[in-house]
């Protein structure tokens, strides 16, 4: 049983994730001796961003523009975090597609978790995760985590978004990563942020047709950029690349029409045109692929998995894990041993993950008692320095991007807001007439967030018309506050497993708890070089 | 009598309270049910789905007989449902099945089902026990260790939420129309008869503290909660864990305590399993459901991993080929257990028109307690024969004597 380095004692570090705040948060982990084990489903290091960002930086020699030049200078900045965190030593383990995430309290009975928290008298958390690596399914075990997922693009629920042929941009700049592969039809391209105007330009590089960018940032939100003018020049060569992309799209000759809105597709089983109105004309636009985008907001599947707190962000109209400075959670008013870094933590962008996650690592630290609270201080100063400082940045382009009512809110009725089991806004004001308390009530009246996705793509637009609903009682009630703090409105209860895993597996699960079978073969865990394939069941990925 | 606002209040707006309330709003009276928040512990949304009468009663012949009868009656229920609201709970009784994995197995399924047949002096009790060949006939998808099982006539299965959206709807069409978010404070009996009950509502009115919990940070008890008072000729405790508390304000006693069963949901798949089994069964819209778990884990009701792998290998062993099958969900409940098992049908020695029920079957006595509670309720009297579930079967000697001291 020795012999198997996941199954031995909980290990000291896990980190969840090898995007840039996993590999940071790592590299910090390690530089304070701590034995620290990554978990990961892509192949490779990278994460979203810098994904596949190996293999696509060793080709950069060749004489073409590879598709290394066309991801740009920021995309090959990435290789020297990914060399240090190859040289770091932690032990890394990619392909592992993770199902669960529990706090396993040790004083609360034999093996038992405690996802409700009803022994006040724990001491210290052991933390529980559920992963299926090489198709087989095992529970690790960890004295901290640190959580570091990433973001999802946010869903974007207008009238038949849910057509064959309307995809993700983000996820579409994903696979252009990943493979190399683009769409070759023509293109359009609706939505709003950094995003939009970058992965426009790449696909355009790439030689794709885009018949028209359609901006849905509202106009007035782009009056706001007058407001905010310092936090706007705080980094004055993003602000002039973000203009620079632009350009470059309009010099392409693609269409960029401002200010679009009431998005809705069309077609009879797909895609056949995009309908908006601009400048107070109806419109309607031929198109075999529309790519959506507006924004993204945190992956906060784990962190809801293992049922600790959360808050809903009024400026990135998003629920994120609660933490405290130092990015550690919480559950029933109790810090736990479970940190957050990067995105997942609220979204700040891939330079800012590397802060904030050598900020959790230090304190993960200082929690295992290898730094005294001074140095843990001392060490961590220039990473809060340098993290507000990309927060003003952040602060600039969450304020002008910020997604139109329309998205956070659908006001079309029949927009569809639970794909799988087909609920629309429409069903949901009618139980919420009916009486429905909140999302978990709204499973029992409607299905709704039950279907195969398990409310991957409904949760946040459920807990937005709550949060809308219960913004607006409190309104009527005409309390004293008016702004009242960032609370949750409700979510959905998130139980495992959150990533796909067959019965087979399950009964199979190697608890480490109990005697396991010798005869199968304990997954490999690489020193640091190579690579592992992915498993089958993680093959679909996450649109960022 | 002075005319109350309404002649009965029933609160808890899970299966069992909402079937009541049916009941007693199509026997037309005038009915408020109340529910509470968003975060509160519901079995009835945890419920596997079964109408299950096999092996029920055996030692107590009143429950099987009481069993059987909500089973008989389930077709009208479904078939009044839809009448009423148009939500179809989807009731089928093919029969039940339980496998049996070794000879020891089907020897005691034999034993019991013949108890409770002599027991319950029904000679068309209608079981068989089915031999490995006949098991297969019709449960192909029976696995090499299945040695044979026990069928019987009565056993069907429903979706359960579709079962508690139809009876909520159908109170809606009504005019009961279901408060949430409405916590009962106090039940007070008036003078001369009815009650008044104190209730509060507001997204914070919810019975969290009822098990130990501090309630959520962020919803502060004075946030945007209302308070009211209710006036009733009747009051019905159905409200599940949250009866106990209820009960002692008007004289009744309700000993329950949570069991935790634990469920997991697969994916869609073509029609492979047409007889229902206590852990194992295939809803309509062809997902497998797998349960049978039972612990002790006080309020909590989370779906540890390791319960679950026990349910799926268990499963498996009975059902081999749903292995492929992926898991679309998997999630804890809390069985409203009493103390023997059997429900709890209770009404106050103190104060006439106040009752309590509590039972961890409410789909299968749904039929029941449509068609038969909601009459004791309307006439204020429990019948003699059900006197058999009464709480009063808990008190022990001594606690009499304590009482008197």
């Amino acid at each position: 049983m020795s012999e198997d380095p996941l199954a031995s004692s909980p290990v000291e570090l896990a980190v969840i994730g090898a995007g840039p705040a996993g590999m940071a948060a790592a590299i910090e982990a390690r530089a304070h001796g701590i034995e620290t084990l990554v978990l990961d489903e892509q192949g490779a290091p990278g994460g979203q961003v810098y994904r596949n960002i190996e293999r696509i930086c060793a080709h950069e020699s060749g004489a073409d523009a590879g598709p290394a030049d066309l991801l740009g200078k920021d995309y090959r900045r990435g290789m020297a975090l990914v060399d240090a965190f190859r040289g770091c030593g932690a032990r890394y383990l990619p392909g592992a597609s993770i199902w669960d995430l529990a706090l396993k309290c040790p004083f609360d009975g034999q093996g038992a978790d405690a996802r409700g928290g009803r022994s006040p008298a724990l001491r210290e958390d052991l933390v529980e995760i559920g992963i299926v690596h090489r198709r087989r399914a095992r529970l690790l075990q960890a004295k901290t985590v640190i959580v570091a997922t990433g973001s999802l693009e946010r869903p974007v629920p207008v009238p038949g978004a849910t057509l064959p042929g309307v995809m993700g941009l983000g996820a579409v700049q994903s696979m252009l990563k990943a493979s190399g592969m683009v769409p070759d039809v023509p293109v359009v391209i609706a939505g709003s942020g950094p995003l939009v105007y970058l992965a426009t330009k790449q696909l355009l590089m790439a030689g794709v047709s885009v018949r028209a960018l359609l901006l849905t940032t509202p106009s007035d939100r782009l009056r706001r950029v007058f407001s905010s003018l310092p936090d706007a020049f705080s980094r004055p060569k993003d602000l002039y690349k973000g203009l620079r992309w632009r350009q470059e799209i309009v010099r392409k000759g693609v269409p960029v029409l401002r200010g679009v809105s009431d998005l809705a597709i069309e077609g009879e089983g797909r895609v056949e045109a995009v309908r908006f109105e601009h400048r107070s004309c109806h419109r309607r636009l031929p198109a075999y692929l529309a790519l959506l985008h507006e924004g993204v907001i945190a992956n906060a599947h784990l962190t809801l998995a293992a049922s600790l707190a959360h808050r809903w962000d009024r400026r990135q109209h998003a629920l994120r894990p609660l933490t405290d400075d130092w990015n550690q959670t919480q559950r029933d008013g109790r810090e736990r041993a479970v940190w957050v870094a990067g995105d997942c933590a609220g979204i700040a962008g891939a330079s800012a993950a590397v802060h904030s996650a050598r900020i959790a690592a230090l304190s993960a630290a200082h929690h295992l008692g290898r730094i005294d609270r001074r140095r843990r201080n001392a060490l961590a100063r220039p990473a809060f320095k340098a993290l507000a400082f990309e927060r003003r940045f952040r602060r600039f382009l969450e304020r002008i991007f910020e997604p139109a009512d329309e998205v956070l809110r659908p006001r079309d009725l029949r927009t569809m807001v639970c794909r799988c089991e087909e609920v629309s806004v429409a069903d949901i004001e009618r139980a919420i007439e009916q009486g429905c308390s909140g999302p978990n009530q709204l499973k029992a009246f409607l299905r709704c967030g039950m279907g195969p996705c398990q409310g991957r793509m409904c949760a946040g637009i459920v807990s937005a018309i709550f949060e809308d609903h219960a913004r607006r009682t409190s309104q009527g009630k005409d309390r004293s506050d008016p702004s009242p703090p960032d609370e949750d409105p409700g979510h959905f209860r998130i139980r495992p497993p959150i990533r796909p895993l067959r019965l087979g597996q399950l009964a199979n699960l190697e608890t480490g708890d109990v005697e396991r079978k010798g005869s199968l073969d304990e997954p490999k865990i690489e020193a640091i070089r190579g690579e592992d394939s992915l498993n089958e069941d993680n093959s679909g990925g996450e649109p960022r | 009598m002075p005319s109350k606002e309404y002649d009965a209040v029933v609160i808890g707006a899970g299966l069992v309270g909402a079937a009541i309330a049916y009941g007693l709003v199509r026997i037309g009276l005038r009915v408020a049910v109340l529910d509470e928040g968003d975060s509160v512990h519901r079995p009835s949304h945890g419920n596997f789905g079964l109408v299950w009468v096999q092996g029920k009663g055996v030692g107590r012949p009143e429950y099987a007989r009481w069993t059987l009868e909500s089973s008989e009656r389930w077709f009208d229920l479904n078939a009044s449902l839809v009448e009423d609201c148009g939500v179809d709970p989807g009731y089928r009784r093919p029969g039940g099945i339980t496998p049996a994995l070794s000879e020891d197995e089907l020897c005691a399924l034999k034993t019991m089902l013949e108890r409770v047949r002599s027991e319950s002096a029904a000679a068309d009790f209608e079981f068989e026990i089915l031999d490995d060949a006949r098991i297969r006939t019709l449960l192909p998808a029976c696995g090499p260790e299945v040695v044979g099982g026990a069928w019987t006539a009565y056993d069907g299965h429903v979706d359960p939420l579709r079962l508690l959206r139809a009876l909520h709807a159908s109170l809606d069409l009504h005019g009961a129309r279901v408060r949430s978010q409405t916590k009962v404070r106090a039940i007070v009996p008036l003078p001369g008869g009815g009650f008044e009950i104190a209730v509060a509502s507001g997204p914070s009115a919810s019975s969290e503290d009822l098990a130990g919990y501090d309630p959520p940070k962020g919803s502060s008890l004075d946030g945007g909660e209302t308070n009211k008072r209710l006036q009733a000729q009747r009051v019905v405790i159905a409200a599940g864990h949250g009866s106990k508390a209820l009960g002692s304000m008007v004289g009744i006693e309700v000993p329950v305590s949570p069991e935790h069963g634990q469920i997991l949901v697969t994916e869609r798949t073509a029609s492979i399993l047409e007889y229902p089994t206590l852990s194992v069964r295939q809803s309509d819209e062809g997902s497998i459901l797998l349960g049978g778990s039972k612990e002790d884990r006080g309020f909590d009701i989370s779906a540890p991993v390791r319960t679950s792998a026990e349910i799926a290998a268990r499963s498996l062993r009975i059902f081999p080929q749903i292995a492929k099958l992926r898991i679309v969900r998997s999630w804890g409940a809390l069985r409203v257990m009493t103390p023997d098992g059997f429900p709890i049908y209770a009404a106050s020695d103190e104060y006439a028109g106040a009752f309590a029920v509590a039972c961890h079957s409410g789909v299968t006595l749904a039929a029941n307690h449509v068609w038969q509670t909601s009459r004791w309720i309307e006439r204020g009297t429990i019948p003699p024969e059900m006197a058999c579930f009464s709480p009063r079967r808990f008190e022990s000697p001594s606690s009499d004597v304590s009482k008197i001291a």
